[in-house]
């Protein structure tokens, strides 16, 4: 079923709509949530309260790239997952990673200091050649495997790990640059 | 609580356009299918008949050994009301293949796969408008070229690669309908159209995968560029601690599990970055332990890639990764999309991996035995 026909059911509060999202769209939440949980229950927790969300949350929402909608809110709900479960994270790899670029204690409370990191992470992002900017969205947006990204961006591993390495490098001196980050 | 990492947040917000760009591949059918017609097959060859001379269109699939065999096709609808495809081909090593381009020899080229094992042949099907050719990417002299590694794609299809101990892959591939819907309206591409394709990917590899030797560049440059790379597969009858041997690396124990006899080794090689010798530079050891109370025949990947080529041959050593891993070394239990579960880690700057099988509790079974749970 086509995303329009899909938004406007739910918008119509058509259970029928709840249905077609999932059949189409079940398996990418779960590929989403299986990036960062170890756990095969809390990804399929995290997918049902993400088709919940979503369901929830359409109207008012009214997207115009629902996959990129869905695949947002599966993000967030994994983060919060994470967030509530401290037991078992299959992310200690992710987040060293990215500590390199900004420290994990590294304090942004402040909402508009989010918004401001937001929109630098997407102007360093934009900046990228489209291959790097695929490497670097699948493996920390999609928090897929090293791997998996290389071999989705045609690179061996080997190559994934040192681009991705200097991605990081390039990320952290951006975030330098523009006074987000003090080192 | 675990601080999480305040770009996490951020990332979460990258732009629409990225995210719906970049998503990555998954799968949309159920795994059973595939296994019944693996078993299928497998236990056709097993019979020693001859599987129905299933095509594909009107296409002759594959010949092995003069025998027509294989793939099984099997289609069905799903609960969606697609129309499911699913195919699923058992080919030994080193086999000679008649295949709708010619002849060709069967053997591994090193495409990573999405689960993280080396272990893809180089097959592919192309989807033409009277049907599916199916072929395998080699030559005939059993070297890959490694342009071809990197580039096949399947505008609908989905393929899988499972390498046993005894030397035999098994290929499962399926239509995934979701994809195929929207992929039916590109133009489709002539094989020699592909060939291009996959010389391109291949410069980029040669741009992006480490094979930075001069020469190698200025081909890249001219736009000529063609890398080389295959790989090498042995087949041993002998114990895995037998086998291992010839390496030099100690084998691979568990408490409570005995060795079976029979191992895969397969042998990478490419172009050496810094001295453009055609080197190994990755090794793949299949085989498998048995499970001393309960039977149970564990099938071990172990596959093992080098930083720094000029030293990968200090770094082969299998005998300690385990107890690195006790001793803090950073490992991660990955779950494939395919629910294999892997234990990946890095040591001295190399990666490497360890396929633990799709049941959870053999995967934790085989964790608490190696003391990591």
């Amino acid at each position: 079923m086509e995303d329009e026909k899909i938004t406007e059911l739910l918008t119509n509060r058509d259970q029928s709509g709840l249905a077609a999202l999932k059949a189409k769209y079940e398996r990418l939440i779960l590929k989403v949530c299986r990036g960062f949980l170890r756990s095969p229950e809390d990804a399929e927790e995290c997918a049902n309260d993400t088709l919940l969300a979503v369901w929830e949350r359409i109207p008012p929402d009214r997207p115009d790239n629902l996959t990129a909608y869905i695949c947002k809110i599966a993000r967030r709900k994994t983060i919060d997952k994470l967030r509530y479960n401290t037991a078992a994270m299959r992310s200690t790899e992710l987040m060293t990673e990215l500590d390199e670029c900004l420290p994990s204690g590294y304090s942004t409370e402040d909402e508009a200091e989010k918004a401001e990191l937001s929109a630098a992470l997407n102007e360093w992002l934009r900046s990228l050649d489209e291959r790097h900017r695929k490497l670097f969205t699948l493996r920390y947006f999609y928090m897929q495997s090293a791997k998996d990204a290389a071999k989705a961006c045609s690179m061996t591993p080997t190559a994934a790990t040192t681009a991705l390495a200097r991605l990081r490098g390039s990320l952290k001196k951006y975030l330098v640059e523009r006074g987000l980050f003090y080192e | 609580m675990n601080k999480i990492n305040p770009l996490f947040d951020a990332v979460s917000e990258i732009d629409d356009k990225t995210v719906a760009d970049f998503i990555p591949k998954y799968k949309t059918k159920p795994r059973k299918a595939l296994k019944i017609a693996v078993i299928t097959v497998a236990a056709a060859l097993l019979l020693g008949t001859t599987a129905a001379a299933t095509t594909l269109g009107d296409n002759p699939i594959v010949k092995i050994n003069n025998n027509q065999v294989v793939p099984l096709h099997s289609s069905y609808v799903d609960e969606n009301g697609w129309t499911v495809e699913t195919t699923a081909v058992r080919l030994p090593f080193d086999t000679t293949c008649y295949t709708p381009v010619g002849e060709v020899r069967a053997v591994f080229d090193s495409e990573l796969h999405e689960d993280g094992i080396y272990d893809e042949l180089g097959v592919r099907l192309d989807d033409v408008s009277n049907g599916i050719n199916f072929y395998i990417n080699a030559e005939k002299n059993g070297e890959i070229p490694m342009t071809l590694m990197h580039g096949c794609y399947y505008d609908n299809y989905h393929q899988h690669e499972t390498i046993t101990p005894e030397g035999e892959i098994i290929i499962e591939f399926w239509q995934d309908p979701i994809q195929a819907l929207e992929s039916a309206n590109r133009e489709s591409m002539t094989v020699d159209e592909k060939l291009e394709e996959w010389r391109r990917y291949g410069n980029d590899f040669l741009e992006y995968g480490g094979f930075e030797h001069p020469s190698m560049r200025e081909l890249y440059e001219s736009g000529s560029g063609v890398s080389v790379g295959s790989a090498d597969v042995h087949k041993f009858e002998s114990t895995p601690s037998e086998a291992m041997k010839l390496y030099g690396y100690a084998p691979v124990s568990m408490d409570g599990c005995s060795e079976k006899a029979g191992m895969t080794a397969v042998m990478y090689k490419g172009t050496d970055n810094d001295t453009g010798e055609y080197t190994i530079f990755q090794q793949m050891f299949v085989y498998t332990l048995v499970d001393e109370q309960s039977g149970a025949e564990i099938v071990f990947t172990v596959w093992r890639s080098a930083e720094n080529k000029d030293t990968y041959t200090d770094h082969f050593d299998f005998e300690y990764e385990y107890i690195q891993l006790n001793t803090g070394t950073q490992a991660r239990l990955h779950q494939s999309a395919d629910n294999s579960y892997i234990l990946e880690f890095e040591k001295d700057g190399a990666a490497y991996g360890l396929q633990l099988g799709r049941e959870r509790n053999l995967a934790e079974s085989i964790l608490e035995k190696m003391e990591l749970l």
